[in-house]
């Protein structure tokens, strides 16, 4: 009893302050959540074990003063309604165990209702206690790591920066270069580990002609760098993943944000959000 | 009956020691000892605080007369759902860089307007109760 109460309220707990991006606790929070979950459910399971007879006797039987809260067993107990015959139950004063029911049911459910605007964008605006807002994110699309975060905005923002392609025929591309290459429209979502996901509109260059002007092909192992620190800082791309990823210049019709990966940034359909690589400094052909 | 139970006993005890075993594997013991803090922490919350928060809350609503007593402990569970989810956001409001959209409103605002809507909502209700039981039914 002890461990399912404290289990239980630690999981949840945690469970969402991991959701708001804080986590106080200090340990993994993977590691702890996944072996916690066993032990919830299997003292649930030991509590239902234990308590059936209760459970099956109360939801049985038509109870009016409630006599399966008072510990005493039912048949030894004369307040009982079981006990009373075939007399109707007085009315319980205030709420019903079903009031209980419906009244927890319709608080979760204004919880869910003003909440899941931030996956279910037409109910964005009922998001009163909604973590995040997707449409208030830099050209309508939320950020995971910002570049400040990852360290990167003076590279960046650099007008002298260079795409360096290596290759068996290696170049460099100006941003100048750049900019009229990319001609290439996809509608993509980008699916974040943080819990959000977001349909956007991306233009840029398909990341395989570039490594087919360097002597690559679509047959080829791509290693994309960024110029970021920390984290996450490369991707690996091959087979299908290469022929269908986009080196995007711009999002929902304007230049891409320094937050979105200026000067250039990757996006593929079945990528997760934090294998897109922002703010790409480097591409190698591997052969 | 007795088979089930010893099923689900069996089943339930084998997941927790799972669980258990996963814990004390995965993790060095100061971790283990600040999880086993927050378990211990957890219990006195729900022991110290929120029981009895519980049982002072059923206290209170006794002096109400009967007929709106149901609908007071209604929208008092109601507005339990949305302060738990609510008060973690006030603390962490505005903490985050503002180009991750997330966590950019004032909840206490929020909480507010649906404590509001909360109370309206029962309201009407009772009022529809009120009426009815004032009606005597014509059809029938």
């Amino acid at each position: 009893m002890a461990v399912l109460i404290s289990a239980t309220l630690v999981q949840l707990v945690t469970g969402f302050l991991n959701l708001l991006d804080w986590r106080p606790f200090g340990w993994d929070f993977v590691v702890v959540h996944y072996a916690l979950a066993y032990v919830v459910i299997g003292s649930v399971l030991l509590h239902v074990a234990i308590k059936l007879p209760d459970i099956r006797y109360g939801v049985s039987t038509r109870l009016a003063a409630g006599d399966v809260l008072t510990e005493i067993p039912w048949h030894e107990n004369p307040a009982s309604h079981s006990n009373a015959g075939e007399q109707p139950p007085a009315l319980t004063p205030g709420i019903s165990r079903r009031g209980v029911l419906v009244a927890t049911g319709a608080g979760i459910g204004l919880v869910v209702i003003t909440a899941v605007g931030q996956t279910l964008t037409p109910l964005e605006p009922l998001g009163l206690l909604a973590v995040r807002q997707p449409s208030k994110g830099p050209q309508g699309v939320p950020v995971g790591r910002t570049a400040e975060e990852a360290g990167v905005i003076a590279a960046a923002t650099d007008p002298a920066w260079e795409l360096e392609v290596k290759g068996p025929r290696p170049y460099t591309l100006r941003l100048a270069d750049l900019e009229p290459l990319a001609t290439r429209d996809v509608r993509l979502p980008i699916a974040a580990g943080q819990g959000w996901s977001a349909t956007a509109d991306w233009r840029g260059i398909r990341l395989v002609d570039l490594v087919t002007r360097a002597g690559g092909s679509a047959g080829s192992r791509v290693v994309v760098r960024s110029l970021g620190k920390g984290g996450i800082t490369k991707a690996e791309l091959s087979g299908s993943q290469l022929e269908q990823a986009l080196l995007a210049t711009e999002l929902n019709g304007s230049r891409l944000d320094v937050d979105h990966g200026y000067p250039l940034r990757l996006v593929g359909p079945n990528r997760a959000e934090t294998f897109d690589t922002k703010w790409i400094g480097t591409i190698e052909v591997l052969g | 009956m007795k088979l089930l139970r010893i099923g689900l006993g069996v089943v339930g005890g084998l997941l927790l020691a799972y669980g258990a075993a996963r814990l004390l594997h995965g993790l060095p013991l100061p971790t283990l000892l600040v999880l086993g803090g927050w378990l211990l922490a957890a219990l006195v919350v729900h022991h110290g605080l929120l029981s009895p928060a519980v049982l002072a809350a059923g206290a209170a609503v006794r002096g109400i007369p009967d007929r709106a007593r149901g609908f007071v402990q209604a929208a008092l569970i109601m507005v339990a759902a949305v302060t738990v989810i609510a008060i973690p956001l006030i603390i962490r409001q505005f903490s985050q860089p503002a180009s991750k959209a997330m966590l950019l409103q004032h909840y206490g605002g929020n909480l507010a307007l649906l404590v509001g809507i909360i109370a309206l909502a029962t309201l009407i209700a009772y009022a529809i109760r009120v009426a009815r039981d004032r009606k005597p039914s014509v059809e029938r």
